[in-house]
Formats: structure tokens, sequence, C-alpha cells
């Protein structure tokens, strides 16, 4: 569905690349990373609204020279929540979405604006909350094959998200829709995420599904002796212990002095992280 | 169908997921060659990923217990009775070996409680 | 283009823009007049009137209808729309070709209707002027189309106060300068388009090269 070939972006300060990503239909794929780590920039490329110095997008076995409009026709997208005319009512900014947009789904729109209650002001006047929720709203109605969301639930309560979420997990149940999703809320992603693509610094450091994910990756725990003499890719001392970051098969260290847990996408990133600091400093 | 799985568990989910489905095959509440549910309508009534119904799914195909066919579905294997009958006879030994526990320690002699089955197996088919 | 044509339409519709913008106009021409008929002091009227009343009256609908507040839409919602960057320019440039049209006829005719008065009147050359006037002032404040919502605001804010503060006071040697320059007042109205023209086309290239 989603395809990108050593795609790459420089900045000044900055370059993003090569990437190189699939995400096939059907799957939701968690793009996750640091505040600066380069998600939003690659979100821009794979929108066409910045132009790659080199690399493809492809999308829908199509390209963006040949057929922009209707890539576009089949793609939901949030990024930034003031996207929409400000002074613009909800009904009145659905009419212009309706005419923009040739699959526009009145139903869904309907029961999802009522489902979370949007009031019917000037979106300038919503909260913060009710204008992300009335954007995601917006982009789930218009039969989108893929999604792309970039940090579509910051700023909402955790009831709203989840249940959000829970309609992520619903609109690609039919198989034939894809979800990129960009974030550094760990936790929406352990929620419904299928493949997760960690950015760092402007490079992919991997991207897995999650169940390779949680058979990749686990904290270990031990005492100092023991946890130096392991490969780790991050660490961290505390008082009692050290802990880090293990990538490999649990059997492996079946003989170690050490416990084992199953690391979750903080712990990932938080170790990997840190692994990247002391490998800065030495 | 119930299935109720812990996130908090150290048993990875697909592997609950998976004994959970087999023990539901196992007491029969699943026949053979019926459909398991779709992988997607799993993963969206139990909040987890597809990935990790489809490795359920692969382990209980690795078990011999289902069979999945390409963009039809994942469905019970038939092999399937001979498992749920020595399901049965190990749950029938348990609950004779509680049976017989009860006589002896009562001082209940054998031929008595083989009366009383002969009586029941009787009355059960009478019943039926 | 056409559906683009068709969603900037009802944008317009749905923000009131030209009920807002003919309010708006009628308070430039209120404040002009109002300082003329104060002043009583630029005299005659028939090189400046018109051409800056058709200058002026370009503002109040290209800032109501184009207004961004604070969120571009330029820059974010519509390139992510099913649209190519050249529908949204052109589509753009169509929308306020019509709107200089508009212009140009409601300021002719207010010129007329206020001609007895203060000798508004235009004759055609200085007619000519306004239409090349205009439009090359047009042109250029197209080129806001690359910046973001807030600035171009101010931009035209600034423009329109220029604009007046000029046509107070050195406005009627500029056209008055123009008009010695060109007499027939027809060749500066076809420089002035070509050369916007060419500007826009310039413009347009940028537009669709550009990046966020």
């Amino acid at each position: 569905m989603l395809e990108i070939n050593q795609i790459e972006k420089s900045y000044p300060k900055f370059h993003l690349g090569p990437v190189d990503l699939t995400l096939p239909e059907g799957y939701i794929m968690g793009l996750v990373g640091e505040n600066g780590a380069g998600k939003s920039t690659l979100i821009y490329t794979i929108m066409n609204l910045l132009p790659p110095k080199s690399g493809e997008v492809s999308i829908f076995g199509m390209n963006y020279k040949e057929n922009e409009v209707l890539i576009k026709e089949h793609i939901g997208f949030i990024y930034e929540q003031s996207s929409f005319y400000e002074n613009l009512t909800p009904s009145s900014m659905a009419r212009l979405l309706r005419l923009s947009y040739k699959n526009w789904d009145d139903a869904t729109y309907r029961r999802l604006m009522e489902q979370f209650s949007i009031a019917e002001k000037p979106l300038k006047k919503l909260s913060k909350g009710q204008r992300a929720t009335y954007h995601f709203i917006a982009a789930l109605s218009h039969n989108a094959r893929l999604l792309i969301l970039d940090e579509p639930t910051s700023g909402l309560d955790p009831i709203v998200r989840r249940e959000l979420l829970d309609e992520l997990r619903r609109y690609v149940e039919p198989g034939n829709r894809s979800v990129l999703f960009s974030t550094h809320i760990t936790s929406d992603l352990e929620q419904v995420a299928d493949l997760i693509t960690f950015i760092h610094k402007g490079q992919v450091l991997f991207s897995k599904d999650v169940e390779e994910l949680r058979e990749s990756y686990h904290v270990v725990k031990g005492a100092k002796e023991a946890i130096d003499t392991l490969p780790l890719l991050g660490k961290q001392s505390k008082r009692t212990h050290v802990q880090g970051l293990y990538e490999g098969e649990r059997g492996d260290l079946a003989d170690a002095q050490v416990e084992l847990e199953p690391a979750s996408l903080e712990d990932i990133m938080f170790f990997m992280k840190r692994g990247d600091e002391h490998e800065q400093i030495s | 169908m119930t299935i109720l799985i812990n996130n908090t568990s150290k048993t990875p989910v697909y592997q609950q997921i998976a004994v959970q489905i087999r023990q539901s095959m196992l007491k029969g509440e699943l026949s053979e060659g019926e459909a398991l549910p779709s992988v997607r309508s799993l993963s969206s009534d139990l909040g987890v990923s597809v990935i990790t119904i489809k490795k359920a799914y692969d382990l209980l195909e690795d078990q011999g217990l289902v069979v999945t066919q390409a963009g039809r579905g994942t469905f019970v294997l038939e092999k399937n009775l001979d498992l749920v009958r020595d399901f049965k006879l190990k749950e029938i030994q348990d609950i004779l070996a509680k049976a017989i526990d009860t006589a002896k320690s009562s001082g209940i002699k054998q031929d008595d409680v083989q009366e009383i089955f002969s009586l029941l197996w009787e009355e059960n088919h009478a019943g039926n | 283009m056409s559906r683009f044509l068709k969603l900037e339409g009802q944008t317009i519709k749905e923000k009131g823009a030209i009920k807002k913008s003919l309010l708006i106009l009628l308070f430039y021409y209120a404040i002009y007049m109002g300082f003329l008929v104060f002043f009583n002091s630029i005299t005659p009227q028939s090189d400046v009137f018109f051409p800056t009343l058709s200058t002026l009256s370009l503002i109040p609908f290209l800032t109501t209808i184009f207004d961004d507040d604070n969120t571009s839409p330029l820059r974010r919602l519509l390139p992510s729309l099913p649209f190519t960057r050249s529908d949204i320019f052109l589509g753009r440039s169509m929308i306020k070709v019509f709107i200089w049209l508009s212009s140009l006829v409601i300021s002719y005719l207010f010129s007329l209707l206020v001609g007895p008065f203060i000798d508004s009147a235009p004759k055609l050359p200085i007619v000519y002027i306004g239409i090349g006037f205009s439009f090359l002032f047009l042109t250029i404040e197209h080129l806001s189309i690359h910046l973001k919502g807030r600035v171009t605001t101010l931009i035209r804010g600034g423009l329109a106060g220029g604009l007046l503060g000029m046509s107070m006071s050195s406005g009627m040697y500029l056209f008055q300068g123009i008009r010695e320059t060109f007499p027939s007042g027809y060749t500066f109205m076809f420089a002035s388009l070509i050369v916007g023209i060419l500007l826009t086309l310039i413009n347009m290239r940028i537009y669709q090269r550009r990046a966020l």
C-alpha cells in the first residue's frame, strides 16, 4: 500500500534517511521517536508537502508525479490541529470537505460526530480536544484507504483517546485500509499498532511487527557485575541495580544472573537513546 | 466462545489466546470444520494486534488443531475428534478417581459402586 | 480545477465573505470621500479618483475572501486535499481576476455617481491607467500566496493604508506623471498587463516547485 524507497531529505542541521518503509494493506503502523527525530519530516515527504532530496514514495502502487489527485482522494490526513478554517463551524467545514472528496461517507461522519458530541461552534472556539477529535472524525469520513496521522492524539484526554483509537482499529478491520500513525505517546501505539517503526535522529533504527518486537527486546536487570558483561543497547545505573536493554532471544540470557522482562516501547526508546548518548560521550 | 486475556501476565498474549481456543475445542464448543473468528474481528474484539492473533492461529496450526486456508479463514481440523475423546476420557478418569477415593475412605466396596454405576448408566440411556 | 473553484466558491459562501467585503468597501469609500470633502484640496479629481478607487476596491475583497487567520490553508489544508498545486494556484488567480473585474466596474460606477460633485468621472486615458495600475497592484499582491496567513493580512493592511495615504497626498503627482508619460493611457495599460502576467507566471512556477 505504501512503499518508501531510500527517501532522503537534507536540512542545514538535520538529515533524514535514507529511509525504507513498507506498510501493507490492513495494518496500523506506528511511527515513533522523540521530538525532532524526523517523524514529521518523513510524514510531510510522504504527503508530498515536501519534496525529497532523493528517493521515491509509492502509494497504492502510484506516484505523485502522475497521480497526485487520485492518491490524495484516498488519503486521510491529520497534521496540526489548526489546519481547517478556524472561523467556520464543523458543519460549514464538512460542506467544504464533502465538495473536496468524492468518497465522502456521511453516515460515518454523522455517527462519529454524535458519538463524540462535537459542539456546533466556530472551530477556534472549540476546546483543543474537540478540535483534535473533529480532525480525526474528518479523516475517518471519506473512505480513505490510507490514513496518515501526525500526532493526532496530542491534546486529547485519555478517554477520548482510547475511543478514537478503538475507532481506528475498527477502521482497518475490513482489511483494505492502512494507517500510518506518528506519535511519541507510546501507550497509544501499544493499544493499536501492528507494526512499529522507530526513528531516531533521522534514521530508522528498526521497523518490526509487535510480536517480533516482543521477542527481540528485553529489559535486563541485575547487579552491576552481571550486567556489565552483557552486550546491551543502553544502560541505566540505579542505586540498587543496573538495568539495560538487550536485543536478542530470551534464551540467550538464561544462564546470566539477571531478571528479564519484556520491553515496552517506552523502554526501547529510553534505552536506545541512552545508548546513543553514551556512545557519543565515549 | 469466551476468551479472556491478561495483559499483565507473564504468558505472552498469543499463547493465552491459543490455549483458550484449544480448550474451547477440546470441550467441544467448537466443532470440526467450524471456522474460527476472522483474524481481524478477533483483533478488534480483544483489542490486540492482528499480528498477535495470527501468531496464535499459527501456533494452533502447528499443533495440528486447525488449518488456515488463504483467503477463506482458519478452520478446526477433523483430527481433533480423537483429542476430544482423549480429553473427555481424562475427565472421566478424574471423576471416577474421586468417586473411588470417596468410596474407599468410607469403606464402601467395589461391587456396591459398580452396581450404582450400572444403574446410573441404564437410567441415563433410558432418559436419552 | 473546476472542483477546486467549487470548493473556493463554497468557502466564500460559508465565510459570508461577499457581504463582509462590500461593507468594508463602503467603509473605505466613506473614508476616502470624507477626506476629500473635508480637505476639498485635491482638484481636479479626474486624474486620481478612478485609478485610486479601482485599486483600493481590491483590498476589502482580497482581505476577507482570502483571510487566513493563523491557519494558512494554502500551506496546510489545501495541499493535502485532492488538488494539485497548479489547481490551487490557477483557481486562486482566477478568483482574483474576477475580483479585479468587479472592482473596476464598481469603482467606475461610483466615479460616475459622484462625478457631478467632485469631477471624478474618468476620461478614457484615465480608465486605461486605472485598469493597468490596479492590475499591477493585483499581481504584486498575488505574490503573497507564498506567505503565512498573518503576514499576508498585515501586508494587505499596510498596502491599503499606504494607498489611501498616497492618494491623499502624492497620488495625484504619480498619476499625473503616468498620464504625461503615456498620454493615451493605452500603452500604460498594455505594458502593465504584460508585466503583470509575466509576474504571475513566474509566481506560478515558484509556487509549483515550492515546499511548505
